[in-house]
């Protein structure tokens, strides 16, 4: 018989060995580096930076100045009205999609999710291209047709809240289609058998019944905003609007640059996600309320809407035309000019497919597109299963400090890429582990960038799923290890799949990092895109985006089909 | 079979630590059911939960077949995977991405079993169930009943020591709670297993039991064969919650012969101490079943008659429920069908002394 | 090769990680040695004659076998410079270090250096991009017998203690579009950013050092000063990325540029003869080098003078050229000779400051 001590260490206490092993090498680590750096002076590597004087210099610099609050309202005011557009956008897009008979939903829930394939940079461009003055291709509409001069300008703070919502909306599609597919239809029936109408239904009971996935996109939504980059770039700065994304840039944009600020500016960004965790946390309270997922007769169902679903077809065609159309349509006209201009017909008889050859000729895009192939799917498959364990183990044990490997596992969401990418850079030149130049340094850097994101996903999922299910399994006898992936694994599937794809398409086209760690074998193919962006133009770099979306969403459609297999059988209406 | 010895187990709360167990012992020998009976909240089925595995003991020690499942004292610890029980669940349990015969397969994975033979021995389980038929089915397609029989081959299948069972039928409609009630203990005579049932169900619990343990706040209450717990309750709390009872408080006037007689707001009553521990001015409940009363009198029947005025009464097919007024006292009483039901009519009842269980007051 | 000291430390991590974490903060970091190996190296090379010298460097060269440097051009602009370079040197295997920008690629060597790790040889960066690396002596001391062959209007870019080696120049310039800007009001000087008939209408990337040392080249830190001033007056245009913002200009997005490489839009007018893009010949344009700077420690010195002695040569120029970039050893490519260069390294250090103060009040109007 073995003794009692050798019992306790199984596969689980192993699992959760290794998982506060990967938090405090993957988080602690590089959030004592940013707080200690942020206490500093010195760089890392001088001579002062270890010693144990510390100084509050940098903060007074970066929050001493109303700048610093005046860029907070604008960044606070700029997340929150695009938190709350994306996501009223993107629950209507994820109930119509997941839960109604409405056509054509599964080409539409496609085309949004394709929308995350195409580099932010794009995005932001191609609506300058539709509504930017001048230019823009509605401003030269109305000009010509009702000679009206620039109604819309793209450089304006609801330009930038518009472009921002609706690159949001497929993560807010994501997180709730989710939640809403496992939502048990008997819950809803239930309310209609009281007279409820669907209106009211949805309101009182499908949202409620969600309510961790719908906190979790908000909360989601409002800090992915404020860490977002490109929007801000290139429309922000022409607008004059100013957050601190860009404030950061600016700093970070001479050399030495000030690492001490730009850590301190974090600091900010860290204060605002432990606040909006602590109100989620308050929020959920104890997760049993949202299993929906019960080991009793659980079937999943789709709600026939009868004429109606026509209609929801339509916006829901007029809302994906606007999220997803309208960038790859500018993206593939771009691509296929010679230089550009403003739609004509002379600009359509310049068209070629000179930029793809460029392209084709180009030997060195090839190398980074499968560096890229490799990066994403497997930082999306270590940090699904890293955060399926942490959600686990917060949800489904009584573990002491379980929220904390939550907040660990979430906290990384407050560093700027930029910060990230530095002190991942500072920590293995300072470490001697050979991994500089590798992908595997960019790999542990998106290790920490995606937990936060996958995270929620996945905890949202597991909040669904009734704790029976999990002792059922304890008490049949089978190994934890076995239990964790045939029984929760699947059961966690729409959360799970929905943070792989995201992980997977940001790895793939993530920059900042890629560019701040890339040396000659590791290049990704963002930093292909920033080459084509910064020295070329972007014909090309919409040529490349065109490419790159077709292997995106072929990788996509591949690991769809191989999920299909496993999980919750939709039942035959 | 399975001792259960000084077992406590307390959940942070809000603010303190809430005792869900508060110390119990009991023992249950090989191929009994036993069931642990009481109110939401009573700690049965933490003890369940104890047993199966899913909660650390905060202290005391439990022994299933002769192995130290815990024993907090001693720091042992068996995880509910190495335990070798079955369970079935008030929620059933079903894990909705397999088929039946996968549910009911896959606590035979990871044992060394082949295929084939993991196939054959689940649908063996199936058969006993009667459900060979779905076996290809995907379990949420199923209805309630089926799923509750899915997840009771799941539990037998393999070939557990013990088998436990959570509130499993709380959640079918009242003519098939009957019926899967009769085919549990059949399943279970038929196997010979040891089962521990939990259940707030007093019906259920006097139909299915070879014994049960009733218990309220984290203790037991008592334990013993159905018809005896029911017929002979030695506390106040179980007469209540076993079936209804008429509960009258009085002071106990004097003992004869194995009777007492007890003063009461209806008058001296005659009974009987199932505790044996009663003496004179003992302050007591007597406790009078509504069966057990009857208006048929004799004129010989000169004690335990209660006068009184009918306030209520409601034809129940076989019997008629209806409620008495006795001064001040409310009696509820079953009454043979032919009884006269007029509301306002004064009718005398009449009950046993055998049937009038004199208990200490709580 | 690379040194001892380098080799083991390689070979640690079998440790575990805090053992050499530990063992990696303890450790003293110099941030520069004093005599470093390649420095010396240079020193006794600039003694031999130059047949003798072109067969040592050749000879320790090979030796080192390896290259490691960051080329400020991106992508293919990069590797096919790289690849004449290896077809005439092909005992060295060249590793190309990202394509980043010359701050990125700064900021890099400083951090590496700071850490007391020397992976990298060389950098190819703008000349004003250097100030933090000079300030802190990290680059190594090397004078290239090529220098010689770079024309006098680009002789300024050379440094009396040889710490690096210009090889092409760019050239901010005034541009517009033609068919925005009417003939009779093209910009003819700085001013004209000014002029209220742009308002609006004018663009700029966000501030680099290089371009305020260029303006401070022109009008000293006063008339630098006058010019943001006024400029933010008129409303400017702040967007990032320059080939995109002469994209949008010839598109008719806004009239000028008033900070941009005057090549981009020749780029885009030899792709497309009809766009409308006119350079104002009549207002000077500022040019500041590119240069190879090697790094002080650089573990691969021969190799670095190799390179830094080959992007002189005429293959390395002609290529230059072919960009429409500005070799220093050939004519321009397109520059008129009718306009006005000036030249410059950097600013002073307090200077830079102020004039980036300047930009963030009166252009960005950060506060």
């Amino acid at each position: 018989m073995q003794t009692a001590a050798a019992r306790r260490f199984g596969w689980k206490e192993a699992a959760l060995a290794l998982l506060v092993a990967v938090l405090a090498y993957q988080v602690v680590v590089p959030f004592a580096m940013i707080i200690w750096t942020s206490l500093k002076q010195a760089r890392p590597g001088e001579e002062d930076f270890l010693s144990l004087s510390f100084t509050l210099a940098n903060y007074a610099r970066a929050y001493g100045g109303a700048a610093f609050w005046r860029i907070s309202g604008n960044t606070l005011s700029f997340a929150l009205a695009a938190t709350l557009i994306a996501f009223v956008i993107g629950a209507f897009m994820a109930f119509v999609l997941a839960r109604t008979n409405t056509p054509l939903a599964g080409f539409i829930g496609a085309m949004l999710i394709g929308r995350i394939v195409i580099p932010g940079i794009l995005i932001a461009i191609s609506w300058i291209l539709v509504a930017s003055p001048n230019i823009g291709l509605i401003n030269q509409m109305t000009l010509r047709l009702a000679g009206l001069r620039n109604p819309v300008n793209i450089y304006s703070f609801w330009g930038m809240v518009f472009v921002q919502a609706l690159e949001l909306v497929p993560l807010t599609y994501l997180l709730l289609g989710a939640a809403f597919k496992a939502m048990d239809p008997r819950l809803e029936e239930a309310s209609a058998m009281t007279g409820a109408g669907n209106w009211r239904t949805l309101r009182r009971i499908s949202l409620p019944l969600a309510l961790p996935a719908v906190a979790a996109a908000l909360l989601l939504l409002f800090l992915t905003t404020i860490e977002t980059f490109e929007v801000p770039l290139l429309m922000g700065t022409r607008a004059g609007i100013r957050v601190y994304t860009t404030e950061i840039f600016y700093d970070t944009s001479r050399t030495p640059i000030d690492w001490g600020l730009s850590s301190t500016y974090a600091m900010a960004l860290l204060a605002v996600a432990i606040v909006l965790l602590f109100v989620y946390f308050r929020l959920i309270g104890h997760g049993e309320r949202y299993q929906t997922i019960t080991g009793k007769d659980f079937r999943p169902r789709r709600i026939d809407l009868g004429p109606w679903r026509y209609l929801t077809c339509a916006l829901a065609l007029i809302l994906v035309f606007l999220i997803t159309g309208v960038p790859f349509l500018m993206m593939l006209y771009a691509s296929l000019l010679p230089f550009y201009q403003v739609p004509s017909a002379a600009a359509f008889t310049s068209m070629s497919f000179d930029n793809y050859l460029t392209l084709f000729h180009n030997s060195k895009t090839v190398a980074p597109m499968i560096n890229s192939t490799i990066l994403g799917p497997a930082v999306a498959t270590t940090v699904v299963l890293i955060v399926a364990l942490i959600s686990y183990f917060v949800q489904k044990t009584r573990l002491r400090g379980r929220r904390l490997l939550d907040f660990l596992g979430f906290a990384p969401i407050a560093i700027p890429s930029v910060v990230l990418g530095a002190t991942f850079f500072w920590f293995y030149l300072i470490v001697p582990l050979p991994i500089i130049g590798t992908l595997t340094i960019i790999g542990l850097a998106y290790l920490t960038k995606y937990m936060p994101v996958a995270l929620r996903f996945v905890s949202a999922s597991m909040m669904q799923i009734h704790a029976e299910l999990d002792e059922a399994a304890q008490v049949a006898g089978v190994s934890w290890g076995r239990n964790f992936f045939k029984i929760m694994l699947p059961l966690l599937k729409p959360g799970l799949l929905a943070a792989w794809f995201w992980v997977m398409v940001h790895a793939y086209r993530e920059l900042t990092i890629a560019l701040m760690l890339a040396r000659s074998q590791n290049r990704t193919a963002a930093v292909v895109i920033f080459d084509l962006w910064e020295e070329g133009s972007f014909l090309l770099l919409g040529a490349f985006a065109v490419l790159m979306f077709m292997v995106l969403t072929a990788l996509c459609a591949v690991a769809h089909s191989i999920s299909a297999r496993f999980g919750v059988q939709e039942q035959p209406a | 079979m399975i001792e259960v010895a000084g077992l406590r187990k307390s959940f942070a709360g809000s603010g303190q630590a809430v005792a869900a167990v508060a110390g119990i012992d009991f023992a249950i020998k090989a191929g009994e059911m036993v069931t642990l009976l009481g109110p939401s909240g009573c700690g049965k089925t933490t003890t369940l939960r104890c047993l199966a595995g899913l909660e650390h003991p905060d202290d005391g020690r439990i022994v299933i077949g002769g192995q130290t499942m815990a024993d907090a004292a001693a720091g042992t610890f068996v995880p509910p995977q190495r335990r070798n029980l079955g369970m079935v669940f008030q929620s059933y349990a079903i894990w909705p991405h397999m088929s039946v015969l996968e549910n009911v397969a896959y606590a035979l994975e990871g044992r060394g079993i082949r295929k084939a033979e993991r196939a054959k021995r689940a649908m063996e389980a199936l058969a006993l169930v009667q459900l060979s038929a779905l076996a290809e089915r995907p379990a949420p397609w199923l209805s309630g009943g089926q799923q509750q029989r899915v997840a009771i081959a799941h539990a037998m299948v393999g070939r557990p020591q013990a088998l436990l069972f959570d509130e499993p039928l709380s959640n079918l409609d009242a003519k098939l709670r009957i019926e899967m009630r009769n085919e549990l203990r059949r399943i279970q005579r038929e196997t010979g297993l040891t089962a521990i049932y939990v259940t707030h169900d007093q019906a259920e619990a006097l139909a299915i039991s070879d014994e049960i343990i009733v218990m309220k706040d984290g203790r037991i209450v008592e334990r013993g064969r159905p018809v005896d717990i029911y017929r002979r309750p030695r506390h106040v709390f179980t007469a209540e919650f076993l079936g209804s009872t008429n509960l009258v408080a009085g002071t106990v006037a004097g003992v004869d012969a194995g009777r007492l007689a007890v003063t009461t707001a209806l008058g001296r009553i005659l009974g009987i101490d199932p505790t044996g521990t009663l003496a004179k001015g003992a302050k007591v409940m007597v406790s009078i079943r509504p069966e057990d009363l009857s208006t048929q009198t004799s004129a010989a029947d000169t004690i335990n008659r209660f006068e009184g005025r009918m306030i209520f009464a409601a034809f129940a097919g076989a019997t008629v429920e209806a409620e008495l007024h006795c001064g001040e006292t409310r009696i509820a009483c079953l009454l043979d069908r032919d009884a006269d039901l007029t509301p306002g009519r004064t009718a005398t009842l009449w009950a046993k002394p055998e049937a009038c269980l004199v208990l200490p007051a709580e | 090769m690379e040194t001892p000291k380098i080799k083991t430390r390689m070979k640690r991590p079998a440790m575990g990680f805090l053992a050499g974490l530990t063992a990696a903060l303890c450790q003293p970091l110099p941030a520069t040695a004093q005599n470093s190996t390649s420095e010396k190296a240079y020193a006794d090379l600039a003694a031999l004659p130059a047949a003798e010298r072109s067969k040592r460097l050749e000879d320790g060269a090979r030796a080192e076998g390896k290259l490691v440097m960051i080329h400020t051009m991106r992508g293919n602009l990069a590797t096919d410079h790289v690849a004449l370079f290896r077809k005439r040197y092909p005992f060295l295997k060249i590793e190309l270090e990202g394509d980043i920008g010359s701050q990125d690629a700064t900021e890099r060597l400083y951090t590496e250096e700071t850490a007391g790790r020397h992976l990298t040889d060389v950098i190819n960066v703008a000349l004003p991009d250097l100030t933090a690396l000079r300030n802190k002596d990290m680059l190594a001391r090397f004078v290239s017998p090529a220098a010689a062959s770079i024309l006098p209007p680009y002789q300024g870019f050379l440094d009396s203690q040889g710490r690096w080696t210009p090889w092409y120049w760019s050239e901010h310039g005034i541009s517009y579009n033609s068919s925005l800007v009417p003939k009779d009001k093209a910009p003819r000087g700085w001013d004209d950013l000014c002029n209220p008939f742009f308002k609006g209408s004018v663009s700029f990337d966000p501030a680099e050092d290089r371009y305020l040392a260029g303006l401070y080249a022109m009008f000293g830190e006063q008339g630098t000063q006058r010019l943001l001033k006024c400029i933010g007056e008129n409303d400017p245009i702040i967007q990032r990325g320059h080939a995109q913002r002469m994209e949008l200009m010839l598109a008719g997005d806004h009239m000028v540029q008033g900070d941009n490489y005057l090549y981009q839009g020749v780029i885009i007018q030899r792709k497309n003869p009809s766009a409308p893009y006119a350079i104002a010949t009549s207002a000077p344009a500022f040019g500041f080098a590119g240069v190879a700077a090697i790094n002080k420690n650089a573990q691969h010195p021969y190799a670095a003078a190799l390179w830094a002695d080959w992007s002189l040569t005429q293959e390395s120029q002609a290529y230059v050229a072919h960009l429409l970039r500005g070799p220093v050893a050939l004519k321009h490519p397109f520059f008129p000779d009718s306009m006005k260069l000036v030249t410059y390294v950097d600013a002073p250090a307090g200077v830079m400051d102020r004039l980036m103060g300047y930009w963030n009040t009166y252009v960005a109007k950060r506060h």
